[in-house]
Order: structure tokens, then sequence, then C-alpha cells
């Protein structure tokens, strides 16, 4: 059964150098109460895998916490404008930072390898764009035909962070827009979630089972400034004095 | 160009026209364009069109409220028939999978050149740095390769824009033998691919020029000799797009400046 402890606890487990991926999907439910905790316990050399989800890394490397990072794209959509996520931009021009560009899909397929336990996934398609160049990947021969397909290494994140509605408290959680999250959580080797409520009540229809998890932290709010349906949507405004736009 | 219609609103009349019934269109996070065309198709040719919103489904035909205005992600629930989870599009978008995520889609680019091929990436620097660095292309590349059709589309037609070479291929062109985009448009005019898979003016937009385009383009472009000219919005589309876009974002569109 996870453990239900506070945030300082649950954060005091990652060490530095850990390879760490966030649930949430763009600027819904990223986990920042974690981001802010994991900044202020100064982990050091992480590894982060954007989802995408712009923020957290974002706010990662503006600390310098962050050795290398993967990702498809990294841009805030705001109402009325688009901001490229300027101090991930700035780490690259100036070559702070590692990185590898992907293809989301290659993620996804790397985290579909890392949840099965297996050394790769195909991922086809992608042999033709320029993030094959960027990629671990490499073309293989289909062992059970002729053609060549491209292949992508496995992905196991060491933390998967991920923030959610609800949970009970044996701590099985109900994501309710769930987009990587589940998969997330099933191919990263610890799974830490923050979720906006405890019930009092067992969930039966929870999607993220307590099995999965090693600590659950109540932290309302834990999402903003972004949002998290239904409990809130973005802080547009404190979003865009992070922008400074 | 006359001032009732907007460079954004002609695009999605244009898109919308050739969109069917049997289309699942879907969009990335910033494609208003790709939407209003969507809706307009539903409301006028083809009711039976479906509308993929990033990774949801939309629930029938939605004209108001604006379907991209503030809640992206969280906005009117009752609308949204289905949320997808992120790792199912492959399974639903592979080409054997009868479901298909989606038949149609809409790519925009920092660099865009004469095979269609575009960049979301970045802009090259010296000694392999990025001078530039672009948003990134999310999973662009993977669902353009898996639509039957792929519209790319600028709002700024310049030589800067419009480059022989991209640095960096996000979404692949007709160079590369998998296919292309089907057309590329711009505010200047829309364009096809020539049988060499080289982009060619498709028809030009009311008070351009062909000289205009010539000077604008990073690259020699397939012009024929009378290219029609881009047929406008009509009526009935105009009052669509007054429905679905009270507020003109996509007038605003036009206005913003581009990554």
């Amino acid at each position: 059964m996870p453990k239900v402890v506070g945030l300082e606890e649950a954060i005091s487990s990652v060490k530095d150098g850990s390879t760490i991926a966030f649930g949430g999907f763009q600027l819904n439910r990223a986990p920042i109460k974690i981001v802010e905790e994991l900044i202020r316990q100064k982990k050091k050399n992480l590894n982060v895998i954007s989802l995408p989800n712009p923020l957290p890394l974002d706010m990662l490397i503006r600390e310098g916490l962050v050795k290398s990072a993967k990702f498809s794209f990294n841009g805030f959509n705001l109402p009325d404008q688009f901001v490229i996520s300027p101090h991930w931009r700035k780490a690259i021009e100036t070559g702070e930072i590692e990185w590898e560009e992907v293809d989301a899909y290659a993620i996804v397929q790397g985290l579909r390898a890392g949840a099965m336990g297996v050394p790769f996934m195909p991922a086809p398609q992608l042999e033709k764009s320029d993030h094959f160049k960027f990629m671990q990947a490499k073309m293989i021969k289909d062992p059970f035909g002729n053609q060549e397909i491209a292949v992508v290494p496995t992905i196991q994140p060491d933390f998967a962070f991920i923030h959610a509605q609800i949970a009970d408290q044996k701590g099985n959680v109900q994501v309710f827009d769930p987009q990587i999250d589940l998969l997330l959580a099933q191919a990263a080797k610890r799974v830490i979630v923050t979720v906006e409520e405890i019930l009092e009540n067992p969930l039966i229809n929870s999607n993220l089972p307590y099995y999965y998890i090693k600590y659950l932290v109540s932290a309302p709010g834990g999402a903003a400034p972004c949002s998290c349906f239904p409990h809130y949507d973005c802080d547009w405004d404190k979003l865009k004095e992070y922008l400074k736009v | 160009m006359p001032s009732d219609y907007s460079v954004s609103e002609l695009m999605a009349c244009i898109i919308a026209r050739d969109l069917s019934n049997a289309d699942q269109v879907a969009f990335g996070l910033y494609a208003q364009v790709g939407l209003a065309a969507a809706a307009i198709a539903q409301a006028l040719y083809a009711p039976g069109l479906q509308i993929r919103h990033g990774l949801r489904i939309e629930r029938g035909i939605e004209l108001n409220p604006p379907a991209w205005t503030d809640k992206k992600f969280t906005r009117t629930p009752w609308l949204v028939e289905k949320v997808e989870s992120h790792d199912l599009m492959l399974t639903l978008g592979n080409r054997s999978n009868p479901c298909r995520f989606c038949n149609v889609f809409f790519v925009g680019g920092m660099q865009i050149d004469q095979y269609g091929n575009t960049n979301l990436i970045g802009i090259k620097g010296e000694k392999g740095k990025m001078k530039v660095r672009g948003p990134g292309s999310i999973g662009t590349s993977s669902i353009a390769a898996l639509v039957d059709k792929c519209y790319i589309f600028s709002f700024e037609h310049s030589k800067k824009r419009f480059v022989e070479k991209v640095d960096f291929v996000s979404v692949v062109g007709h160079d590369k033998g998998q296919g292309g985009p089907k057309w590329c448009l711009t505010p200047l005019g829309i364009f096809d691919f020539n049988p060499q898979g080289k982009m060619r003016l498709k028809s030009i937009h009311p008070g351009v020029s062909l000289k205009e385009i010539v000077e604008k383009t990073g690259f020699s472009i397939d012009l024929p000799q009378n290219p029609p000219v881009t047929p406008l919005p009509t009526k009935e589309e105009l009052e669509i797009l007054q429905k679905i876009d009270p507020e003109g974002e996509l007038k605003a569109l036009d206005r913003q400046v581009r990554i």
C-alpha cells in the first residue's frame, strides 16, 4: 500500500541524478507542488522526460537542476498567444543542457517497452524525419518479415510524478482525464502522486490503483498555476508573470 | 483583399470545402484554422465529419461557444464525447486499425521548403548549436505520416519562412518517398505539389500578384501561366464563421506574431 505522507518526505526519496517524468498534458495537471519541492530540496542533475509538459521542465531548468531533457515540444499555449518555453529555449541555444528531441509517440513506445519490461519497441513512421537523427533509435530488420522498422529503447523513469483529482484512504487514485499518466505509472520504478482530495469512501473505479504508488500526498491546488479539471482552470496571470509576457 | 474576411478565415473556408463526411479531423495545439474549417464543413458540407480536438472527440456540431477560446483543455465537458489517452493514439492511429485516430491533420512550420518539409525544431547555428530553438514537433511527425490529408499552413509568406531546404525536418515532404502534405496555405495563395513533389501554385488570392509570390518565396516555385483566383468565402460560410467565432479570434490570428 502506498504511504500517505507529506510532500517533503515523499520528495526526500528522490536522489540527485534521477530520471524523472511528469504526468498531465501541456498545462493540465502539471504536478507543480512537486516541482516546487524538488526545487526547495535542490535535487540536482535531473534527467527530465517531458510528455509534453512545459512548465515543470522549464522551472527546473531555470533553477539549474537539469542535466538532460528528452522532449517533443515545449510551448505554452496561452489564450491570446503562444510562448516557447523560455528557460528551456535559452538553455538549448546556449548549450547548457544535454537534450534529445523525439516524437511524442517515440516516448509513448519507449514507455510501453518500459511497462512491459522489454528492451525496445518498434516506433514506425519516424525514420524519415530528423527526429531520427536526434533520437536514440535504430533500424532493425523485422525478424518475421523482410521490412526494416525503427525501434526505440525502453524508458523506465526512476520516478513518475502525477497530480490527480481524487484518491481513497487505501491510496487508489482516480485521474479524471488521463493522457499518458497511466502508462507512465506502469513504466516508472517509483510513482509519487499528489491529489486534490483524499476521500473517506473507497473508490470503486480507480484507474491508477494503489499498488502502482509509492507515496501519496494530499495537495489541494497541487497543479496551480496550471489547471486541474474540474477543480480549477489555469491561472493565466500567474503563468504570464512567470513567462514575462 | 476585401476587409470583411481575413486570411485565416479564407484558409478555413478553402479547407472546409475539401473535407468530407468520412473525414476525422484532428489538430495540434495551435490550429484554430483547422478547427474552424472542420466546424464550417460540419455545418455546410459534411455533417458526418468527426472533430477530434487534440485528444478529444467533440460531440456533434459545435458552433457556440467558440471551440478554441480560453479553456482549451478544461472547457465545456458536456461537449466532449471522449478523452483519448495519448498512448492510444498509435493504437488507434495505425493504418491497420479500423478506428483510425484521424485522417486529416494540420501542421505549421518555422520553415517550409519546396517539397513541403516543415520545421518546428529550430534554426541551425554554428558548430552544431541551435541558433533559434523552436517549440518542437510534438507528435506531428508520426501523425502526419498516418493521415490521408495533411494541410500545411503559414500566416507569413516570406523568404525567411519559405526556404529551399529546411534546417531540420519535423513533418516530411514529398522528397522522402512516403507521400507528403496535400496543400500549403499562405496569405498569398494555395499551393499543391506537382508530380515531382515540388510546390506549385494552385490558386492565387485576390489582389496578390505572381511577382509578389516569386519575390517572397525562397525557392523556384512551379507557377502556372494563368492561375485561378482563390474563391472567396461565401455568404453562408461567413455566417457560420460569425457563429463559431463571434469574438473574431480568427481575424486576430492574422495580426499575431508567429514563432
